[in-house]
């Protein structure tokens, strides 16, 4: 009970170090949060090198805007929304140069792309729903992820997004619905 | 599929199965095709929630390329933004002795061509 206690603390004083400018102690941050935010990018973007760029963009974010963490929300969620923005802003840039859009991208096998870190935990059913993911354009998938997995709220997705509430809330029902019918297609197929 | 099996399916997506109404769920009871609906849906939350304890692995390198980009920069210290005030106050009262004596000699100027005319 008391090493929990230490051990939920030191993140706290990790932030509140890297917040008076403490770069051990950030580098120790972006140790700990690194793969979370590098997942939260793989879903949002679906291409491992993008991601790699936008979990490192995001961290220089982070750490430029640190003095301005003010702890109302997790260290973890504050990530998670500069990562979020981080990640429209690069999927933006790329859209300007690249005509053919990211969901044109060939989808590959998880395995191939990604290691899961903890492949144990992994259930059986989330590595077909992390593909069936992939099967959802970028504006709906991100929708999905952040209010599915992350358990964003509507408002929260539609100030990050820079869409309206009815719009994410448009955005999740047909993401569902098309999730719904992609599993369905390949039960269907397997049986 | 009828109006009420659209009207399930889209409440499902929608509101999930909180949004059912009790006429709903007495329909699903009795129509196969909203059962599945409804059964496929729970599977899809089930999955999406099971994702919420799947992380991957970032690249290695991540951590060296965050802190090659970051600098060897720091937030300023108390006394570092204490001093940084004081040569900005400086610096402002310099420049605003320089516009003062730059006005004067203007006004001077103007005076002596005045006389001489």
């Amino acid at each position: 009970m008391e090493r929990e206690r230490v051990e939920s603390q030191q993140p706290r004083d990790l932030v509140d170090r890297a917040r008076t400018g403490d770069r051990d102690a950030f580098g120790e941050l972006v140790r700990i949060h690194q793969h979370e935010v590098f997942t939260l990018a793989v879903r949002l973007v679906r291409d491992r090198d993008l991601a790699s760029d936008v979990t490192q963009d995001a961290f220089v974010r982070a750490w430029r805007a640190m003095p301005q963490f003010r702890g109302d929300a997790k260290f973890s969620t504050w990530l998670h929304r500069i990562t979020v923005n981080t990640a429209w802003t690069h999927r933006t840039k790329r859209n300007r140069v690249r005509l053919d859009p990211l969901e044109s991208l060939p989808s590959e096998p998880e395995s191939a792309a990604i290691d899961p870190v903890r492949a144990g935990e992994s259930a059986s059913a989330a590595p077909s729903i992390e593909h069936a993911l992939k099967g959802l354009s970028t504006s709906v998938r991100s929708v999905v992820v952040l209010k599915d997995i992350y358990d964003w709220s509507h408002a929260e997705i539609a100030d990050h997004l820079d869409i309206s509430v009815t719009a994410a809330k448009v955005r999740l029902h047909r993401g569902r619905k098309e999730l719904r019918q992609i599993l369905r297609g390949w039960k269907d197929g397997a049986e | 599929m009828n109006v009420r099996c659209v009207s399930i399916s889209a409440t499902l997506s929608s509101r999930g199965e909180d949004g059912l109404t009790d006429g709903m769920e007495r329909h699903v009871e009795s129509c196969l095709q909203c059962r599945r609906e409804v059964v496929e849906h729970r599977e899809l939350q089930r999955a999406l929630v099971e994702l919420k304890q799947v992380t991957y692995r970032a690249p290695a390198e991540i951590p060296f390329r965050v802190m090659d980009s970051i600098g060897p920069w720091s937030v300023p210290t108390h006394a570092e933004k204490r001093d940084h005030r004081t040569v900005v106050a400086a610096a402002a009262a310099v420049a605003t002795a320089a516009a003062t004596a730059a006005a004067g000699t203007a006004v001077l100027l103007l005076r002596h061509r005045q006389r001489a005319a």
